[in-house]
């Protein structure tokens, strides 16, 4: 796991293509998709929605595989980023349309707990990618928070997608949560194959 | 190559997106005409509750002519049959007063790319003074429509957009073209057809609790359809929308009200429940479609805020200037004056010399059926007494038409009103059982069956002549007998010849009535 970087990431025009055209299609198409819709905001809500969690499997994805090469790191942050850009469209959308900016709707809609989760939930990935975008540095304290920050973030998608809201999210769900598993299967035998060379090594 | 490719995905990536971000801005000012008058609110402004794409309104009646014209082609129009107050070609399309356009969609408010049919405050109150059978009226704003049938006009609505088969967004657009001689662009019909599948989807999900709507013949059934023409069912309406549940019994139905000079009143409804006139009116627009959600949308929550600025000073006619050919006695009006100021001003109010009203000492006073004798249904239907909690928790904290909850409360009475341009206000009483002042004064003696629609105006006993049996423009039956229909009480300044009962003194009392 890419935990923390103490250099600073060369993001490559592929990279940066792969991520952007994604975001930038999906989120467009997301937005227009709700105007088939009688309720746009409450449409555009959900759906860029889905697109966050779409955009945010890939970013799990690299963040749970094994190794550490430019490409993943680069495909991480990127990922990493355009889904929160996608998640912010969808918290705007929630708290100025179905909320109406009001904090009260947002208490009553949302329920205590949630309301409390969701604030932590944003302020935590939004740290998380400032010190992606700004802090090089493996400070431990660091690698611990980008870990716990992914455990979070990647359980509350998971809950969210496959438990919390029903309909095609859940085919999104099932694919993030999916990938996931797989991508950290592919690490724990990596690991365990490290682990078996230095043994053999060490015999 | 590969590098001019990746270029060329980012920057179309990016143009596209900017222009969703551009289309978003502009769908904003899709609903950014609006009036520019109180009276242009009243009469065109959106109070959120968008029937249908303006193309399906202009042709649903021709598709349906066994639910829009229930007594026969032969009986009139739509307009004609549900009492509606025709409007002026070419002037907002065409609809009858209180039919708004506008580019909000159904419930939510949001921008639409196509025009949708509302109904605002001037549907019910407008209304027009028919002097003589024939006559094409004199159109008066803001006093309560007598002839408008609007719950049969709703169940019409309902059992036509229902029918799968001979409603469709093709069927439609034929229809359109038919008559207009020019075709439903793609973007209409594509909201048509978004509109329909909504609209149809929330009129199943709410058969538990209205039933399969009536049509047909049953529009015109007073066994079936107990509301009738100037009336409606609001205590049933608020409370389907305050708690999903019919109530039983139901409070019965209501005259729609005159609103003239608002500002005199401190308690609105008949029963003096709601204090804050904006909530009074969202309550009014709620139970004819708006939602807790689009009513704070700018342009619909300054509709009710305008059509309030309209209502505030609204004088209602004189007599004298509708009836300019029966001049009024003025000796016998100041006699009437007396018996008004020692029976009736205490509790209504007078206009003094200037043309200020004087207040009463019991004028705003909540006063229980058990005194005032008259129907006590709207005051005792199930949920009355949480009404005011219910009303004040439907609207969440934060909403700007959420009213203090000392603005409500439940009356359990009937409020005493000033009584301005009271010839306007027939037929009398809250659930319109009386026909005409002369018999709400007792001066001659009350019907127990009247015959309600298009009812031409009587100048004499000051209110609606009833026919003797119903037409086909008067075809209601009004049974002052059934539940919520009572037309007794309020036996003001005496019960009608008994004890102290005075005729001389009453047609005084009528011609000072006439003055007002």
């Amino acid at each position: 796991m890419k935990a923390a970087e103490t250099t600073s990431y060369r993001i490559t025009l592929t990279e940066f293509t792969i991520a952007f055209v994604s975001f930038g299609l999906l989120l467009g198409v997301a937005l227009m998709a709700a105007e088939t819709n009688m309720d746009v905001g409450m449409y555009r809500t959900i759906y860029s929605f889905w697109v966050t969690a779409a955009l945010v499997i890939p970013a799990l994805c690299a963040f749970v595989l094994p190794g550490d090469s430019p490409r993943i790191r680069t495909t991480w942050l990127l990922f990493w980023t355009f889904s929160f850009l996608a998640y912010l469209v969808h918290a705007s959308y929630a708290v100025l349309s179905v909320y109406h900016g009001s904090f009260h709707e947002f208490l009553a809609g949302q329920g205590a707990f949630p309301a409390i989760n969701n604030a932590i939930f944003t302020l935590w990935w939004a740290l998380d990618l400032a010190l992606a975008w700004w802090v090089h540095s493996g400070a431990r304290w660091i690698r611990i928070e980008r870990v716990a920050a992914h455990i979070y973030i990647g359980l509350t998608f998971v809950a969210s997608t496959l438990f919390l809201k029903h309909g095609f999210v859940n085919v999104i769900g099932i694919v993030l949560t999916a990938s996931v598993v797989i991508c950290l299967m592919i690490n724990f035998d990596a690991r365990r194959s490290v682990k078996r060379r230095e043994s053999a090594m060490a015999g | 190559m590969i590098r001019a490719l990746q270029i060329t995905a980012i920057a179309i990536s990016a143009l596209f997106l900017a222009a969703v971000v551009g289309f978003i801005v502009l769908e904003k000012t899709w609903v950014s005409q609006e009036p520019t008058t109180p009276e242009g609110y009243f009469l065109y402004g959106s109070t959120g509750t968008e029937l249908m794409p303006l193309e399906v309104f202009q042709v649903l009646p021709d598709l349906f002519p066994d639910q829009f014209q229930p007594a026969g082609k032969e009986a009139g129009d739509w307009i004609d049959q549900f009492g509606f107050i025709r409007g002026q070609e070419g002037v907002n399309e065409g609809l009858p007063l209180g039919m708004n356009v506008s580019r909000y969609r159904p419930k939510s408010g949001a921008p639409s790319p196509s025009s949708f049919v509302g109904f605002n405050c001037a549907a019910c109150h407008t209304a027009k003074i028919r002097r003589f059978a024939g006559d094409e009226g004199l159109t008066v704003y803001g006093m309560g429509n007598a002839t408008i049938d609007l719950v049969a006009f709703g169940e019409a609505v309902k059992t036509s957009l229902l029918d799968e088969q001979r409603l469709t967004p093709d069927i439609v657009a034929s229809a359109y073209e038919s008559k207009f001689h020019k075709r439903i662009g793609p973007l209409d019909k594509f909201m048509i057809s978004l509109w329909l599948k909504g609209a149809r989807e929330q009129l199943r999900a709410e058969l538990p609790l209205r039933d399969w709507p009536r049509g047909g013949p049953e529009l015109r059934d007073a066994n079936l359809m107990t509301s009738g023409p100037g009336r409606n069912q609001p205590m049933k309406e608020t409370m389907r929308f305050l708690i999903d549940r019919t109530p039983f019994p139901d409070g019965g139905s209501s005259q729609i009200p005159s609103l003239y000079h608002q500002e005199r009143r401190d308690w609105a409804q008949y029963d003096g429940s709601v204090r804050d006139p904006l909530t009074r009116n969202s309550l009014a627009a709620l139970g004819v479609g708006a939602s807790i959600y689009n009513l704070r949308k700018p342009g619909i929550l300054h509709t009710l805020q305008q059509t309030y600025e309209y209502l505030k000073k609204l004088e209602g006619p004189k007599y004298s200037e509708v009836f300019p050919d029966r001049p009024i006695d003025a000796t016998q009006a100041e006699r009437g004056r007396n018996v008004y100021m020692q029976h009736c001003g205490d509790c209504h109010g007078w206009p003094s010399a200037n043309g200020e009203w004087v207040k009463g000492k019991r004028q705003g006073e909540v006063v229980p059926p058990e005194e005032v004798g008259t129907d006590d249904a709207r005051v005792t239907f199930r949920y009355y007494n949480e009404s005011a909690d219910l009303i004040y928790n439907f609207f969440p904290a934060g909403h700007p038409l959420k009213p203090p909850r000392e603005d409500l409360r439940a009356g359990h009475g009937y409020i005493n009103s000033p009584i301005e341009s009271s010839f306007t206000r027939a037929p009398y009483l809250h659930n319109g059982s009386i026909a005409t002042l002369a018999e709400l004064i007792n001066l001659k003696e009350r019907r127990a069956v009247l015959y309600r629609g298009a009812n031409v105006y009587d100048p004499e006993d000051l209110g609606l002549i009833i026919p003797d049996k119903p037409d086909t423009k008067n075809y209601f039956r009004y049974d002052t007998r059934i539940y919520g229909n009572g037309n007794r009480g309020h036996d003001y300044p005496w019960a009608y010849k008994g004890p102290g009962w005075d005729e001389n003194a009453l047609k005084d009392l009528m011609a000072f009535l006439k003055t007002l």
